[in-house]
């Protein structure tokens, strides 16, 4: 009796066969969320130790330097493109260039300067960052600064982290990118976007 | 006391060897992307070493690691560390006292962390400037010293690592025809 009833459980028919269907799409459905999840991680971003100086003007045409180094080159790409994207508000004109941190003299980049014409230039140097159990950079934490180029002074500056999923690296920079745009914004080197 | 026989006592030392082997992995110090611009420069024999110290302990320990090597292979040398500013007042008194041919500075420019938090890898940049010209780089290289998986930098081994970095330093300043015996 007990077996006639089993093997009438596993006996397919269309109802059964529509539940199994909608189960296991539900569960794909799970495991993909999850793994994405798990891949991606979520992205978080924040400023500190922010100083600020004085500036005549908000600055309009910028240029933007991040150096690479310690990290692997798509860090840098994508926090200069996302520094760019943040500024095209806020600013007439901006360019950005990545540095390898090896260097010898700075006289390709001041070139770079000065052809551009600039107000200003804003220096983001990675100094530390934490791995991930699976090798990439779970946190990167940047100093940066922006120097008025006509009077060589620093107008603001500040500590800058982004942290999260490995797999969201443009994420992370955008709103690290969003978050200092805003903070030189308040101080007023950078205009408010559409003034 | 019965002592383990030696079949048994294998497996154990094989244990421990791989658990310390796994622990330390990749422990190294090196000197890497060497960049240079030494065309009309002579062999510098006498070096002013500028250790700038990040608050950590590690300036100390570079400091005590480089001067064996210089002194080695008779480099008429001064090694003194300052805090970050890069043009701090004791290297300018150090220049006029010692009147040196070059500075070699050594900055830490990034310390990356394990997932733990303990102190992976850091990273130094060594750059070498005429003695009145610091904006001007005859020669670049970093440095990079490595912990092992699961330890911090600065616990295991580190003074030895220092000592292997410095020396490989020195040696790579050598091997590029940058500083000579006087």
């Amino acid at each position: 009796m007990n077996e006639r009833l089993h093997l009438e459980w596993l006996t397919p028919t269309p109802k059964r066969a529509h539940a199994f269907r909608r189960r296991a799409a539900l569960g794909c459905c799970g495991a993909w969320a999850v793994l994405a999840v798990s891949l991606g991680g979520c992205a978080e971003a924040s400023l500190q130790n922010v100083r600020l100086g004085r500036v005549a003007q908000p600055m309009e045409r910028v240029f933007v330097v991040v150096h690479k180094e310690p990290l692997e080159q798509p860090y840098a790409i994508a926090m200069t493109d996302a520094l760019i994207a943040a500024l095209s508000g806020h600013t007439t004109a901006r360019k950005g260039k990545v540095l390898t941190g090896m260097e010898l003299d700075d006289t390709v980049l001041l070139d770079a300067v000065e052809k551009f014409a600039t107000d200003g230039l804003l220096v983001l140097k990675p100094i530390g960052g934490t791995l991930s159990y699976y090798g990439g950079a779970a946190k990167v934490i940047y100093a940066a600064k922006l120097l008025d180029v006509h009077t060589s002074r620093v107008v603001w500056q500040a500590t800058v982290k982004h942290e999260g999923g490995t797999a969201v690296v443009e994420r992370r920079s955008r709103l690290a990118a969003e978050k200092m745009v805003q903070s030189m914004v308040l101080a007023h080197v950078v205009r408010e976007a559409g003034l | 006391m019965r002592r383990m026989p030696l079949c048994g006592r294998l497996p154990f030392h094989l244990f421990l060897w791989i658990g310390s082997m796994t622990i330390c992995s990749c422990a190294s110090a090196r000197v890497e992307a060497v960049r240079r611009n030494l065309a009309s420069h002579d062999r510098i024999t006498r070096l002013l070493v500028v250790i700038v110290d990040d608050e950590s302990k590690d300036a100390d320990l570079m400091r005590a690691s480089i001067h064996g090597p210089l002194e080695a292979k008779r480099i008429d040398h001064q090694v003194i560390a300052i805090s970050r500013p890069s043009r701090a007042p004791s290297v300018d008194a150090a220049i006029v006292a010692f009147a040196p041919q070059a500075i070699l500075r050594i900055t830490p420019t990034a310390t990356i962390r394990s997932p733990r938090g303990a102190r992976q890898e850091i990273r130094y940049d060594a750059s070498l400037f005429p003695a009145g010209d610091t904006e001007r780089r005859i020669w670049r290289a970093r440095l990079v010293h490595r912990a092992g998986a699961l330890v911090d930098v600065g616990e295991t081994g580190i003074s030895h690592r220092m000592d292997l970095l410095a020396r490989q330093l020195v040696d790579q300043l050598i091997a590029d025809r940058v500083i000579g015996p006087s």
